[in-house]
C-alpha cells in the first residue's frame, strides 16, 4: 500500500515550487486575522513555514485550513473572497506536499512515526452489534434495542470505541439479555404460559376502513405483528375491542374476520348483519359481550418460532352513502364507525397442550449433534467449542471448552435455567435434573456472557513482560483483523470462513485481506453497512424523531414516515450494495416509491401500497437532496430550515461542517407577532445583515435557500403559501457563483464528486476502524479516494483502500492524555 | 415487540396502547398500611433531581424583571409563587425557590455541557480521549443513602437524549446525561419505561423463579470475572483500566442480586409491566414520575435523576398548543409571542412536576409522607436560552426533608453564586459533609 501511494502522489504534480503562491494566498486572505498577534482561533499562519520539507510539522494546522477552505468556510464571507481555481490550486499542491510528507517521514511500516495510526481502545460489542452477531449466532430474533441501554453517539455513530461506557445498568441487562437469548435459542422443555398484547399502532386505527401494508390484497383494516411462539401447542387469541358500542352502526352489515398466521388462514368468524344487529339493538350490553365471546380466546395450533400473525377483515363492496363517509379525515365522527373495526390490540396467550420442547431453526442451529446415552458429554463438548469457536472469534482450546462445560453440568443436573413454575399443573422433572437441554442454555448463556464475545481489543505485544508500553506501532494479527473486518462490513463476528484463513495465519496477506472483504461485501450480511453506517452518517435512521405538526400538515402520517424510511433505506442500500458509483447517492435518477409517496412527490402514475424500483424523468427528485426523508429530517415541526439544511450538506456531503453556533446567538427566525407575513428567505436576509450571524450563515444559508423549494415534509412547493408569495429559490454560493433551485445546487457543489467521495471514505473509515480521523489519517483517505476514482468510486473500491490503509492494519500508540486516564489501573 | 411474560394467574388485564397503564400504577401499588410504609422508624430520605432544558423566562430578557414569570418572591406567610411556579400551590411550604445562581461550567459549550455540569459545576476535560469530567451529585447523595437499596440511584429521561446528531468528540459525552459515576462513566439515562420497570423489579413471576434467575446471575456474573482477569494480561493499561471499571461494575450488581434476593417483596402487589415508550408525551412523562414514585415507595431506590425532555429537543407541544419544536422557539428573540409559548411549556413542565408531589403527599411514609422525606432539586441549568448563558439559573428545592429545610421561601442571593454551593449545602443537609466541590466557595445559609 505504502508503495502504491507513493508513485500516486509522485505523480500528483510537481510540490517543490509553488511555496511562493501559497504564501502569497495565505499573506492576502488568511493572515489578517491568523496573524502572531491576533492570533484568531489560537492560529498563527504567518509563522507557519510553507516550505514542502516541513510542512508536516503542522500537519494538523494545514489539514484544518484545507477543510475550511474547501467548505469555503473560510475566510468569512464579509471579507475577500480567493477565487474558486486560487482555493483548488491550493488544495492540491497542499495535499501533495502534505500526503508527500507524511510517506517521507514514515518510509518503512518499521520506523513509522507513532501517529501514523491513530489508537482504537478496546471495543464493547455495540448493542447493535450484540443484537446482530447473536440472531446470527442462535437463528432467533432478538429485539437489543429493547434489551439494553442506548450507546452514546458520535458523529451519529454508535460504535465508536472511547464512548461505549459501561454502567451497572447496562450490565444488569446485559445479563439478563443473555439468559434471554440461550432461552430462546434452546427452547423450554415444559413451556411456560405466557401472555402478550400487541397494541393496534396508532396510524393503524385510522386506516381501519382502507388496506393495511403488509396485509394481503382483498382486505381491508386489522393489523399485523410478529410473535415468538416459544413452542409447539395450542395459543388462543382473543381481540377484545371490534369497535362495536351503543350506537349499532358497525354491525350494520355483515364482515367477516380472518387470523392469518405466515400468510394462512386459521380462523374465520362473521360478524354483523341482521342477527347481530338485532343483538346489539335490544340485548345492550350483555348482547355486545355475547358476540364479543366469539373473539375471544380463540384457539389455533401454532409451530415453535417466530410468526407473522395478522388479524384483519375481508373487503366487502361499500354501500352508495358509505362514499361520503370515507371521506372524512383521520378521527374524524363517525368515519369506520360503520364497519367492526380492530381498536384494541390482540392478545396472545400459549401454548396450551405443548408436547414439550419444538423442533426449531435456531435449535437445529445449536444442537449440532444428538446426544445419545453414552455420548451425552462429548455431544455437549461439541456444542460448546462450536459456539465459542464463533462468539469468541477464535480458535478455542480444551480449557476453553472445560470452564463451558462447568455450566452444563449446573443445568444438567439442578435444572436451575427452567424453573418448571406455572399455573397449571406440573409434570414430574424428568430424572437427572434439567436434563440435556438445560445444560446446554446454561452453556449458551456462558458463551455469550464472555467478556471473549463482549470485548475485543487489539492485543499489546509483550504487554505481559513490558511495564513500560512499546513505542511504535504495530500490525493486529490475523484474528484481530478478521474481527475488524467483520464487525466493519457485518456488523457481527466473522463466519467460519474468515476465521479459517485467520487461524491459518494468513489473511494479512494482502491478496488474502482484498479477497475477503470483496466477498464481505457480497454478502447478504453486508446490508449493514446501509442502516448501521449511511443512514447514521447522514442522520436520517432516525425519522420518527421529526414531528410536523398535525394541523399544518395535515396529509402527513407515520405510514408517510415509514415510507419515506423505506424509500431513503432502499435508495442507498441500490447504490452501496449494488457497488454502483457511491456518487450516484447524490444523482441517481432511479427510486422506489409505492403509491402513498408517489402521490405525495406529485407523482401519479405509480399505484399500489407495495414498493418498487421507479425511473424518474424528474431530476428535481434525483439522488439524496430530491428524497422526503432528507427534507424532513432537516426542518422542524412547522415549517423548514434553511440552516439545518445547508449544514446538512455543508456536514455531511461535503465533508465540511459548519462550526457550531456561538453562545449568545439568536438562530430562530419564526414569524414575529404582528408582522405582516414574510417569506422565511425575507427573514433570513434580515438576520444575516448582523456581521456576526452572517460570518457562519452566509456560508450555510444560501445552500439551504436553494432547497426552500421542499416544503418542511418533502413536497414540491412554488409558492410560500404562508406568506402568499413565490418561492425564490436563487442564491448565490461563497464562490460567487450563482444556482437557482436544488438542481442547480446540486451540479454547483458536486459537479466534481470527489468532494462527497471524499466526505463518504472519511466517515466509512471512522466507522470502520471504531474512532474518530485525525489530521494525519487525512493522507491516506485521499489516497484511497484517489485510487477509488480509477474504479468509478465503487464502494468495493473504497472498501479496498481502507482495509488496505494503515489506519485498518495498525494499532498506534493511545494519546498521553489517555494514557493519565488509565493509570488508575496500573497500580497493581 | 416482545411484550409482557407474565404467568397467568397474577396477570391483570391490560389494554390499549399504554394510556390506561400510564394512570394507575401508583394507586395499584402498595395498600397504605402494609408492613413496608409502616417500618420506618427513622424516615429514609428520598432524593431526587429534576431536569428541565432550555432555562427559563427570567428577569434576564430585553423585557427586563418585568417579564420574569419564573421568580417568586418573599418568605414565610409572604411568599408567593410566580406563574410558572402556580401549580406547586398546595405544596408551598416545602418550596425553597434561589435567585442569583450561577453554574460556569456549561457557559460556552452552548448546549452541549449544560446536562452534565448541572450536578458538578466542572468543566470537562475536552482533550481527553474518552469521558472526563467529576462525579456528579446525585452519585455522590446514592453512596451515602442509596446503599441499602437494591438500586443505588435510578436515571431516567422521557425521551431519547440523544438530539444532538451533529455533536462531534468528546462533546458527546456531555450531552445526553446527567450523571457521572466517576469522571470517566456516564450513566444512560434510561427512557424506556418497560426496562426501566425491568430495572426495579427484575424479572420472574415467582419467588423460585426470581431465586433460579438470581442463581443463574450469580453464576454467570462468576464467569465474567473469571474471564477478564484472563483477558486484561494481554492488553495495554487503558484497555486495564476498562475492564478494571467493568469489574467494579460486576461487583455492584452481585451487591444488588444479593439484596434484591434478601429483600421480601410479598407485600407489594407489582403492578404490570409497561410496554414500552408511550406515543402520548404527557402519558410518558407521567409514566416516569409514577415509575420514580413507585421505586421511592417500595424503597427500591432512593435516588432519582431525571431528565423531564431532552436538551436541544425538536419536540412540539401541539397538547397545550404549542406548535413550534422546544429548541428552536427556545431562541426567542424577546419575541413576546415565543416568550408566552416558552412560559406555557415550562409551566406545563412544573404541573407534571407537580403532580407526581401530589402523589408522594398522599403516599403514607413512617411518621409522615413520602413528600415529608423527600429533598428534590428541580431546574435548568442555563438561564436565558437565547443567550445560552449560566446565570441566574432558576433552581428550585423542594420536599420536607426530614424537617431540614426551612421551605416556603424565595432567597435571593446577594452576589452571583456557584450553583455548586447549593449542591455543597445539600450534602450538607444530609449529613454527607463535603469541604468542597465543583466550583463551590462555600455554603448558602439560611437555607
Amino acid at each position: 500500500m505504502l508503495a502504491q501511494v507513493r508513485q500516486e502522489s509522485g505523480a500528483l504534480g510537481n510540490v517543490r515550487g509553488g511555496s511562493t503562491e501559497v504564501r502569497k494566498l495565505l499573506d492576502t486572505y488568511c493572515v489578517g486575522c491568523h496573524n502572531s498577534r491576533a492570533r484568531a482561533a489560537g492560529i498563527a499562519l504567518d509563522d507557519l513555514s510553507v516550505e514542502p520539507a516541513s510542512l508536516h510539522e503542522h500537519a494538523d494546522v494545514w489539514e484544518k485550513a484545507l477543510r475550511k477552505l474547501r467548505g469555503r468556510l473560510m475566510p468569512p464571507p464579509t471579507s475577500k473572497q480567493p477565487s474558486q481555481s486560487e482555493i483548488d490550486a491550493f488544495a492540491s499542491w497542499m495535499e501533495a506536499a502534505l500526503d508527500e510528507g507524511r510517506l517521507k517521514a514514515a518510509p518503512t511500516l518499521a520506523a513509522a512515526p507513532t501517529l501514523a495510526a491513530g489508537h482504537v481502545p478496546i471495543q464493547r460489542l455495540t448493542r447493535t452489534e450484540f443484537g446482530t452477531t447473536v440472531n446470527e449466532l442462535l437463528g432467533i430474533e432478538l429485539d437489543a434495542q429493547t434489551l439494553l441501554p442506548a450507546e452514546i453517539e458520535v458523529q451519529g455513530f454508535d460504535n465508536i470505541a472511547a464512548a461505549l461506557s459501561i454502567s451497572p445498568a447496562f450490565l444488569d441487562q446485559y445479563v439478563a439479555a443473555t439468559r434471554i437469548a440461550a432461552r430462546m435459542a434452546v427452547g423450554e422443555s415444559v413451556p411456560k404460559l405466557a401472555s402478550a398484547h400487541y397494541a393496534q399502532p396508532a396510524t393503524h386505527s385510522l386506516d381501519q376502513v382502507g388496506h393495511i401494508d403488509g396485509l394481503p390484497l382483498g382486505t381491508r383494516g386489522g393489523m399485523t405483528f410478529r410473535h415468538h411462539f416459544a413452542a409447539d401447542g395450542e395459543y388462543r387469541f382473543t381481540i377484545p375491542d371490534l369497535g362495536i358500542d351503543l350506537y349499532d352502526f358497525a354491525v350494520e352489515t355483515r364482515h367477516i374476520l380472518l387470523i392469518l398466521i405466515d400468510g394462512r388462514e386459521v380462523f374465520r368468524q362473521s360478524l354483523g348483519g341482521p342477527e347481530d344487529l338485532k343483538i346489539v339493538d335490544q340485548g345492550g350490553a350483555p348482547g355486545r359481550a355475547e358476540i364479543m365471546k366469539r373473539f375471544a380466546n380463540i384457539p389455533v395450533p401454532v409451530k415453535a418460532g417466530m410468526h407473522d400473525v395478522a388479524v384483519t377483515f375481508i373487503e366487502r363492496a361499500r354501500v352508495a352513502n358509505d362514499e361520503f363517509v370515507a371521506s372524512l379525515r383521520g378521527e374524524d365522527f363517525s368515519r369506520g364507525d360503520r364497519a367492526p373495526r380492530v381498536v384494541g390490540g390482540v392478545d396472545v396467550v400459549g401454548p396450551f397442550n405443548s408436547p414439550g420442547t419444538s423442533e426449531t431453526a435456531s435449535r437445529r442451529r445449536v444442537f449440532v449433534c444428538t446426544p445419545e446415552r453414552n455420548t451425552e458429554r462429548a455431544c455437549a463438548r461439541r456444542i460448546a467449542a462450536t459456539l465459542a469457536r464463533r462468539a469468541f472469534r477464535r480458535p478455542v482450546d480444551e480449557a476453553d471448552v472445560d470452564a463451558l462445560m462447568v455450566y452444563f453440568d449446573r443445568g444438567r443436573q439442578s435444572g436451575l435455567a427452567s424453573p418448571k413454575v406455572t399455573g397449571e399443573p406440573v409434570s414430574p422433572k424428568p430424572s437427572g435434573g434439567g436434563g440435556f437441554d438445560a445444560g446446554i442454555e446454561q452453556v449458551v448463556a456462558a458463551v455469550l456472557v464472555s467478556p471473549d464475545f463482549l470485548f475485543r481489543a487489539v492485543r499489546t505485544p509483550d504487554a505481559g513482560r513490558l511495564k513500560a508500553a512499546p513505542t511504535t506501532t504495530y500490525a493486529l494479527s490475523d484474528l484481530e483483523l478478521a474481527s475488524r473486518l467483520s464487525f466493519f462490513l457485518w456488523s457481527q463476528g466473522p463466519d467460519d470462513a474468515l476465521l479459517n484463513i485467520a487461524a491459518a495465519g494468513k489473511l494479512r496477506t494482502p491478496e488474502a485481506l482484498q479477497a475477503e472483504a470483496l466477498r464481505l461485501l457480497r454478502d447478504r450480511r453486508a446490508s449493514s453497512l446501509v442502516r448501521n453506517f449511511a443512514l447514521r452518517w447522514l442522520d436520517l435512521s432516525n425519522l420518527h424523531e421529526s414531528v410536523p405538526d398535525p394541523n399544518l400538515f395535515p396529509t402527513f402520517n407515520d405510514q408517510l414516515r415509514r415510507d419515506m424510511a423505506t424509500e431513503i433505506e432502499s435508495f442507498v442500500a441500490s447504490v452501496l450494495l449494488e457497488d454502483r458509483n457511491v456518487g450516484d447517492l447524490l444523482s441517481a435518477n432511479h427510486t422506489f416509491l409505492n403509491e402513498r409517496l408517489a402521490r405525495h412527490y406529485g407523482i401519479t402514475s405509480i399505484f399500489g401500497p407495495q414498493f418498487r424500483r421507479v425511473t424518474l424523468d424528474d431530476p428535481r427528485r434525483w439522488g439524496l437532496m430530491g428524497k422526503g426523508a432528507v427534507q424532513l429530517r432537516t426542518s422542524y415541526g412547522d415549517r423548514t430550515s434553511p440552516v439545518l439544511r445547508g449544514a446538512w450538506v455543508l456536514g455531511k456531503l461535503m465533508g465540511t461542517p459548519p462550526t457550531p453556533p456561538p453562545p449568545d446567538v439568536d438562530t430562530d427566525l419564526s414569524q414575529t407577532k404582528g408582522e405582516a407575513p414574510k417569506t422565511l428567505r425575507a427573514r433570513m436576509e434580515r438576520h444575516r445583515t448582523k456581521p456576526g450571524c452572517n460570518q457562519c450563515h452566509g456560508v450555510i444559508d444560501p445552500i439551504g435557500l436553494a432547497m426552500e423549494n421542499f416544503d418542511a415534509i418533502g413536497r414540491w412547493r412554488d409558492k410560500d403559501s404562508e406568506a402568499n408569495s413565490p418561492i425564490d429559490a436563487k442564491t448565490v454560493l461563497p464562490n460567487g457563483r450563482e444556482v437557482d433551485g436544488p438542481i442547480q445546487l446540486r451540479d454547483a457543489i458536486f459537479g466534481g464528486r470527489d468532494l462527497f467521495v471524499r466526505s463518504l471514505t472519511e466517515k466509512l473509515m471512522m466507522y470502520a476502524v471504531g474512532r474518530e480521523l485525525d489530521y494525519y489519517d487525512m493522507p491516506q483517505v485521499r489516497a484511497i479516494v484517489r485510487r477509488a476514482a480509477a474504479r468509478d468510486y465503487r464502494l468495493s473500491a473504497i472498501v479496498s483502500g481502507i482495509v488496505a490503509s494503515d489506519a485498518f492494519r495498525l494499532q498506534g500508540q493511545p494519546r498521553a492524555e489517555a494514557k493519565a486516564s488509565g493509570s488508575v489501573a496500573t497500580k497493581d | 415487540m416482545f411484550l409482557t411474560k407474565k404467568h397467568l394467574s397474577r396477570r391483570t388485564v391490560l389494554r390499549g396502547a399504554g394510556v390506561t397503564l400510564a394512570l394507575p400504577l401508583l394507586d395499584a401499588m402498595i395498600p397504605a398500611a402494609t408492613a413496608l410504609a409502616q417500618t420506618a422508624a427513622v424516615p429514609k430520605l428520598r432524593m431526587g433531581f429534576f431536569y428541565i432544558p432550555h432555562g427559563a423566562i427570567l428577569g434576564n430578557t430585553a423585557h427586563g424583571p418585568e417579564m420574569d414569570r419564573w421568580t417568586p418572591s418573599g418568605a414565610g406567610a409572604d411568599f408567593k409563587l410566580s406563574p410558572i411556579l402556580k401549580s406547586l400551590e398546595p405544596h408551598k411550604r416545602y418550596v425553597t425557590s434561589f435567585g442569583n445562581l450561577k453554574n460556569d461550567a456549561m457557559v460556552g459549550g452552548v448546549h452541549s455541557l449544560a446536562p452534565a455540569t448541572w450536578l458538578c459545576g466542572v468543566r470537562p476535560d475536552k482533550k481527553s480521549a474518552s469521558a472526563s469530567m467529576s462525579t456528579t451529585l446525585d452519585q455522590i447523595v446514592a453512596r451515602h443513602i442509596g446503599q441499602d437499596t437494591t438500586l443505588p440511584s435510578l436515571e431516567v429521561a422521557s425521551e431519547t437524549t440523544q438530539q444532538a446528531a451533529a455533536c462531534s468528540g468528546s462533546a458527546c459525552f456531555y450531552n445526553t446525561t446527567l450523571s457521572f459515576r466517576d469522571p470517566h462513566s456516564p450513566l444512560p439515562m434510561e427512557h424506556n419505561p418497560r426496562k426501566v420497570f425491568i430495572q426495579l423489579f427484575g424479572e420472574g413471576d415467582t419467588p423460585e423463579e426470581r431465586a433460579a434467575i438470581s442463581d443463574q446471575t450469580k453464576t454467570l456474573l462468576d464467569r465474567v470475572r473469571d474471564r477478564i482477569h484472563t483477558l486484561r494480561r494481554d492488553l495495554g493499561a487503558g484497555d486495564r483500566a476498562v475492564l478494571d471499571n467493568y469489574v467494579e461494575t460486576v461487583r455492584e450488581i452481585e451487591r444488588r442480586v444479593q439484596l434484591a434476593s434478601s429483600r421480601d417483596l410479598s407485600a407489594i402487589e407489582v403492578p404490570e409491566a409497561p410496554i414500552g415508550e408511550l406515543n402520548q408525551f404527557g402519558s410518558q412523562v407521567d409514566l416516569m414520575f409514577d415509575l420514580i414514585a413507585l421505586a421511592y415507595q417500595a424503597d427500591l431506590t432512593r435516588v432519582a435523576s431525571y431528565i423531564m425532555v431532552a436538551e436541544g429537543t425538536n419536540r412540539t407541544y401541539n397538547h397545550i398548543g404549542v406548535s413550534d419544536s422546544f429548541h428552536p422557539v427556545s431562541h426567542h428573540a424577546n419575541d413576546l409571542s415565543r416568550i408566552e409559548k416558552l412560559v406555557k411549556i415550562q409551566t406545563w413542565h412544573m404541573e407534571r412536576f407537580a403532580a407526581f408531589l401530589g402523589k408522594l403527599s398522599k403516599v403514607k411514609d413512617g411518621d409522615g409522607t413520602l413528600l415529608d422525606h423527600a429533598l428534590f432539586l428541580y431546574g435548568s441549568n442555563m438561564s436565558n436560552s437565547d443567550r445560552h448563558n449560566g446565570h441566574p439559573l432558576p433552581t428550585l428545592l423542594v420536599g420536607g426533608a426530614n424537617g431540614a429545610l426551612k421551605g416556603s421561601q424565595h432567597l435571593e442571593l446577594r452576589e452571583p453564586t456557584p450553583l455548586a454551593n447549593l449542591h455543597v449545602t445539600i450534602l450538607d443537609k444530609i449529613n454527607a459533609k463535603q469541604e468542597s466541590f465543583g466550583d463551590s466557595t462555600g455554603v448558602i445559609s439560611g437555607v
